[in-house]
Formats: C-alpha cells, structure tokens, sequence
C-alpha cells in the first residue's frame, strides 16, 4: 500500500511537472491539433483540417488511395506587425493620412499585403478621376514596388488594401530601419 | 503566397495612432450567432510554439458592457445561470499526448461583444461577438421618419437587408397610394433590432418606462420584444399621432407588409395602447 502511494505520487508529480514546468500560453481553435507523431488518434479521424501551432501551419491529412496524406499550409500569422498613423492638414486644407506598417523582430514571415476596413457608409470613391477636382480629390498612394486599391466586400464595406507581388519584396522581419517601413499618404 | 493581415480601423479624430497587432495561432475573435454553439479545443503550448500535453487551460466567459447597441447595464447581466451571458460547457476530455480538450461556447440570446479567456501560465483571450451577420442600418428616405432611439438603446433601425428592402417598398407604396389624403404624414418607423441583433430588452431599468416596464418580461436582458431579434420585424406607429399610419390605411398598410415579404406577422399591436402600432415580420422563427 505504502509503495503503491508512492507510485502516485511519483506519477502526480510527474504531470503536474509538464503542466507547469514551462512558461506555457493558452491557445484557442476551432481546429483541432495535429498529433506531433504524426498520428491522428481515432476520435478525430474525421477532422481532415489540423493546426500545427509550432510551425505557423495548417495541415490537411486525409487518405488517397490506402495511403495518409498529409500537406503544410504556412499560416499568414507569423508576422509581428507594429502599425502607426498621423493625421494631418496640408497648406491646401487637404487631409493627409499617412500609414507606416513595420514588421517587428518576432516575426518569421514577410509581410505582402495588408488591409483596413473603411467605416461602413464611406468609401474613397473614383479617387483617380476626381484627383484633379480641387477639395474633391481622393488620392491613394503606395511605395514603389506595391500597389493600392479600393476594394468592395459582398456586404458593401469598402477597403483600401496594399500588396506587392515580388516574391523578395514585402516587409522582412525587422532587420533594420526604416527600410521596413511602408509608407502610403 | 499572398499573405494578410487584415483589421479594422477607425480614423475619428485627427492626430496620431500606433499599435502592435496581435501574434498568435491562436483565434483573436469569432463571430457566433445567438443561441447557437460552436465547439473550439484548447490547448497549451511553450515557448517555442511546440504543443505540451496533459496540460488543458481553464476556459472563462465574460462580456464588454455597453456594446451590442446596449446602453446599459446592471448586476442582473452576466448571470449565467440566467443565460443572460454565454456560457461554456466541455466534454470533460483533457489534453494528453494524443487528444485534445474540447470546449463549447454556448452563445446566450443577448447580442453583445463578449471573450473567452484560456489561460496556462500565461493566457489568451479571445473576442466573441455575439450577433447574427449582415445586418445594416436602415437609411434615411424622405417617405418615413425613424422614431424610437433612447438613450439605453440609440440605434434601432438595424435588420437583414431584404427587411430593410421591404421598409423602404412598404413605406413609399404607403406614401404612392395615401399622401394625397388629408393629415397624411411619412410614416414613423419604430423598432427593428439593435445592432447585432439578439434581445431587446425595452427597458433598462424596471421603472424607466413608467407603465411598461413594471410588467412581467419587461426587465433588462429578457425578452419581450420578442420578434424582434433576428432584424426581420418592423413597428409602424399607428396611435394617432404625429407621423402615424392613418387608422383608414390599417388593413392597405397590413396589405402592403405581406406584399413586400414582411407579412407573417402583420397586424396591429397594442391595440387601444399609446403606443400602438403596425408590427410586420417576414421571420418564421419566435423564441419563447
């Protein structure tokens, strides 16, 4: 009896080790994780969608032929974006927005693209045709090397979205600055 | 790979603004209609994003005041026991090497901004916004008046599109057919859902309406406005006063409810009340 309560204890002790003998952080998902062996136990054999948290990536497994199939799916998430905004008035009275977007040392991946949601019911409208409309004009403006658009979702709010499609372009992980920065006005 | 990253954000005030963005494989928001539940697993990882098991995180509910159109609050929201907050329930199933802990957010009947907290070590929340999607706020047509906000509910006017569509079609038929007719008025539109939808609870204080609000039902975070949840029910005025459907055009308006989708349930409400009214509703679903 004695060994047997020692046993436990041992095993307890064990568990409460991996519990809390890291500095763990809680995560939430829809998705259910992907076995680190690989192996996917039977109670989520239907799931074919896992999240693997320590490789940023989505993995999709499912069988073809008798055989387990399982591809990676990098996740657009390891990137540690740092977003700043000023306001202000030029000598026209025109309102000048300028956004800076960085890239900060945790990230792992360049960021390409990036997006903001305009208030519902306000859009840029026609900003290259009324740009010479005095007072009127809506002007968007990107880096060199990226583009700007104004884009429409089914629900009708409007967004204004900058991406770049070079595949050595983007923002890198912080390196240095202010290479990193994005700046649009 | 393109990839995004996508937020929103809101220029109000002149000046400057800067912000680290969120950094997580872990969800920072969902979106989850009333009274339904989705399941999420939860899990701990270190500090190298590497998975640990037999470690499953506590899971809590809580809930930001005053958002979801609700200008108000009091010590009666947040029970869950009375669902008037949302509520997680689990399987029971732990984390170990091989299985993952389960959770359900059961989402109450109130429309709101809430969030789950998990939390190991450290912890990580999560915004849950309970509402039905897609709903849009009825615009400004010079055959109707929008009447109703109050100070604990300022927004009312919220609904699908198609129920908005059929404001718009019932009001400037109304107005085709009956503003030739002597005290005719554009037509006072009341009540349809609060922003994200869910309860409209009339009242936020049991006596902030004298005379209503001390009847059963009539509380804070219960019903009844009851149709009103889903942005699918309309209140006309109809008592007589200023901008009320004239009593002649009763049944037309009643006709013109089930013409343009908003028909099952269109009748007068209230009958005899101060605030009686037309109440149209094109939902097939009433809570009780």
């Amino acid at each position: 009896m004695k060994r047997l309560l020692i046993t436990s204890c041992m095993i307890s002790a064990t568990v409460l080790a991996q519990q809390t003998g890291t500095n763990t952080s809680a995560g939430i998902s829809p998705i259910p994780l992907f076995p680190a062996d690989g192996a996917v136990p039977e109670g989520l054999r239907k799931n074919h969608v896992f999240l693997d948290p320590g490789n940023s990536a989505l993995v999709i497994a499912y069988s073809e032929n008798g055989d387990a199939i399982t591809k990676r799916v990098r996740l657009g998430c390891d990137v540690d974006p740092f977003f700043h905004v000023s306001v202000r008035r030029d000598d026209r009275g025109d309102t000048l927005y300028e956004y800076t977007l960085r890239n900060g040392e945790r990230a792992r991946q360049r960021i390409t693209s990036w997006t903001f949601n305009l208030p519902l019911g306000t859009a840029l409208g026609e900003a290259n045709q009324t740009a010479e409309t005095p007072g009127r004009a809506s002007l968007l403006k990107s880096p060199p090397g990226w583009n700007a658009s104004e884009t429409i979702d089914p629900e009708g709010r409007h967004h204004l979205q900058w991406s770049t499609e070079s595949q050595v372009g983007g923002i890198p992980p912080e390196m240095w600055w202010p290479d990193s920065l994005l700046k649009a006005s | 790979m393109i990839r995004s990253i996508i937020f929103t954000f809101f220029l109000s005030l002149l000046g400057l603004s800067s912000q680290r963005l969120a950094f997580s494989q872990s969800i920072s928001s969902f979106t989850i209609s009333p009274f339904t539940t989705q399941s999420f697993y939860i899990w701990c990882t270190d500090q190298n994003g590497t998975f640990v098991p037999y470690c499953t995180p506590t899971a809590t509910v809580g809930y930001y005041p005053f958002t979801g159109g609700h200008n108000h609050d009091d010590a009666n929201h947040g029970v869950a026991a009375n669902e008037q907050i949302s509520n997680i329930t689990s399987n029971g199933q732990k984390n170990t090497n091989t299985v993952n802990a389960l959770i359900y957010f059961n989402a109450s009947r109130i429309g709101e901004q809430e969030y789950v907290t998990v939390c190991a070590n450290t912890c990580t929340t999560a915004t849950a916004n309970v509402q039905y999607s897609g709903f849009q706020q009825l615009g400004s047509y010079s055959q109707f008046v929008k009447i109703g906000a109050t100070g604990i509910h300022p927004s009312n006017h919220w609904g699908t599109t198609s129920t908005l569509s059929s404001v718009v079609s019932i009001t400037g038929r109304y107005a085709a057919d009956y503003s030739g007719v002597s005290r005719y008025q554009p037509v006072g539109v009341n009540d349809i859902a609060l922003q994200g939808g869910g309860i409209f609870d009339i009242c936020a204080t049991p006596t902030s309406q004298p005379g209503k609000c001390v009847t059963a039902g009539y509380v804070p975070w219960q019903p009844p406005h009851n149709t009103h949840d889903f942005g699918t029910a309309v209140d006309f005025r109809a008592n007589c006063g200023a901008n009320s459907v004239l009593p002649a055009a009763y049944n037309d308006f009643v006709g013109y409810c089930q013409y343009y989708g908003l028909g099952r349930l269109a009748y007068l409400e209230d009958k005899g009340k101060p605030n009686q009214h037309i109440h149209c509703d094109g939902n097939t679903i009433i809570l009780q």
